[in-house]
């Protein structure tokens, strides 16, 4: 309990700090503030679906039902913070240069990232059995798992030639200062803490869920 | 390999598949070069409708090919008689003839409506290759998932689409390197569409077990 | 100046509100465990 006390006062704490403590960006103005959210946001999206990918190969190796709602459970949370990042981000893409779109390679792939959740969740709410549920939704999301090394190499070579007026936004090329690396880091760490509690949370409300039913079924 | 080839002894009976698959590529191609093609698309657009075109004219003529074995009742049959691998060998090759015949006929009619010229032929035959490769494994195996679900062509079309994007961007780039007549980057294009093609192959070689069996 | 402020404001009630609302989730859901277990 004290741990979400803490966390809900860690995160509060980021939040102020990444206006009042940090100086504004060098380069990006106040508007690069909004990257303490949007990064590790976006890195949690990964996150997650790893942990789901992880989840999905053991469901298929173990059939344990349990497995495949740690995926489902994984899958959404990353959903939720993937929509997070792609819309900060374009916030911030407006905000810094004038466009909510511009195809910049990662603005690409996170949209990519989202497609793939949202084909996930597609499927399985199109299966009504549960074990086949479980086991297509997880072959596919390690398919689509498999596809995502190629992007990397992919993406920031042909949008590039793509659009070879494009501005190219290099996130990463300017410097952090001590103190915005600071709010970062503490920043990504809160998020971290911030997932593992919804994990947490909604695991066991799924939990109960499952139990409510199968007990509805049994008591027919 | 027999499952292929009764795959398309059934096939050449009725044409169905193929020529419903046909028609709508056909009828995309033909609409497409009718709004675009008044604007004269450089070869660059060009290449990204001829692959759109391929994408969806997939999306549409392949999922059958297992919903047909779930409808007619020969599903089981066909768990009984062969071993998941040669299935999946089997309907891959099915599809991928299917594409291949299909470009067959597709890619003169791009080159003819939407006034394209292409100018590394050989390469750009490569590119098209790899690719309708590539097209046809990640069809077959999700054909084999969507065939267990419900609102089959919509599902398609939006499962395949994130995993087949690294196919498509590349297939755009290369394929308009080689309309353009410019070497570059078509070598680096082509082997990663090979090792995308391998990946995917052997991943559903692996997983396909799990798909196939209920 | 004062722009960034409000959107810091605006942040931060955000997020406290949130923080709220999951911990209130986190509450109702032991509830309901404890009421399993019995």
């Amino acid at each position: 309990m004290a741990a979400k006390i803490i966390l809900g006062i860690w995160l509060a704490a980021v939040i102020i700090a990444s206006f009042v403590y940090m100086s504004s960006t060098q380069g990006l103005g106040e508007t690069g503030r909004i990257i303490i959210y949007h990064v590790p946001a976006a890195w949690i999206a990964v996150l997650a679906y790893l942990m789901a990918t992880v989840n999905s190969l053991g469901y298929l190796r173990r059939h344990a039902i349990r497995l495949d709602r740690k995926a489902k459970v994984s899958a959404e949370l990353g959903t939720v913070f993937c929509l997070l990042a792609t819309v900060t981000g374009a916030i911030w893409s407006k905000a810094a240069w004038g466009l909510y779109w511009n195809w910049d390679p990662r603005q690409t792939s996170i949209v990519v990232l989202l497609l793939v959740y949202g084909a996930y969740f597609a499927l399985r709410s199109s299966i009504a059995d549960e074990d086949r549920r479980a086991r297509l939704s997880a072959v596919y999301a390690i398919f689509a798992f498999l596809t995502v090394p190629f992007l990397v190499f992919i993406v920031p070579r042909v949008y590039f030639s793509l659009h070879p007026d494009l501005i190219n936004i290099k996130e990463r090329s300017f410097a952090m200062d001590r103190k915005m690396l600071v709010v970062f880091f503490s920043s990504l760490l809160g998020f971290t803490g911030l997932y593992a509690w919804l994990y947490n949370i909604r695991l066991r409300l799924e939990k109960l869920l499952h139990r409510a039913e199968t007990r509805g079924e049994k008591h027919r | 390999m027999a499952v292929c080839r009764k795959d398309l002894r059934v096939e050449f009976r009725t044409r169905y598949a193929y020529s419903a698959l046909l028609m709508f590529a056909v009828t995309v191609m033909v609409t497409v070069s009718f709004t675009v093609g008044g604007f004269l698309p450089d070869s660059g657009v060009a290449a990204a409708l001829l692959w759109i075109i391929l994408f969806f004219s997939a999306m549409a003529g392949l999922p059958r090919i297992f919903a047909q074995e779930e409808e007619k009742g020969t599903a089981a049959a066909l768990r009984m008689a062969a071993a998941p691998e040669t299935v999946l060998m089997g309907k891959y090759m099915y599809n991928a003839v299917l594409l291949f015949s299909l470009a067959v006929l597709l890619v003169p009619l791009f080159f003819v409506l939407l006034n394209q010229s292409v100018l590394l032929p050989g390469l750009f035959l490569a590119v098209l290759l790899l690719g309708l490769l590539g097209l046809a494994a990640v069809s077959t195996v999700l054909a084999a998932i969507v065939a267990k679900a419900e609102a089959k062509g919509l599902l398609m079309a939006v499962l395949s689409f994130p995993v087949l994007l690294p196919l498509l961007l590349t297939a755009v780039k290369a394929t308009h390197n080689c309309l353009a007549g410019s070497r570059e980057g078509v070598a680096a294009s082509m082997l990663l569409l090979f090792c995308y093609d391998g990946v995917i192959l052997a991943a559903s070689f692996l997983l396909f077990a799990y798909i196939w069996d209920d | 100046m004062t722009d960034l402020y409000f959107v810091l404001a605006a942040t931060l009630a955000t997020w406290l509100g949130l923080f709220l609302y999951i911990l209130r989730v986190d509450l109702k859901i032991r509830e309901a465990e404890r009421r399993e277990k019995i």
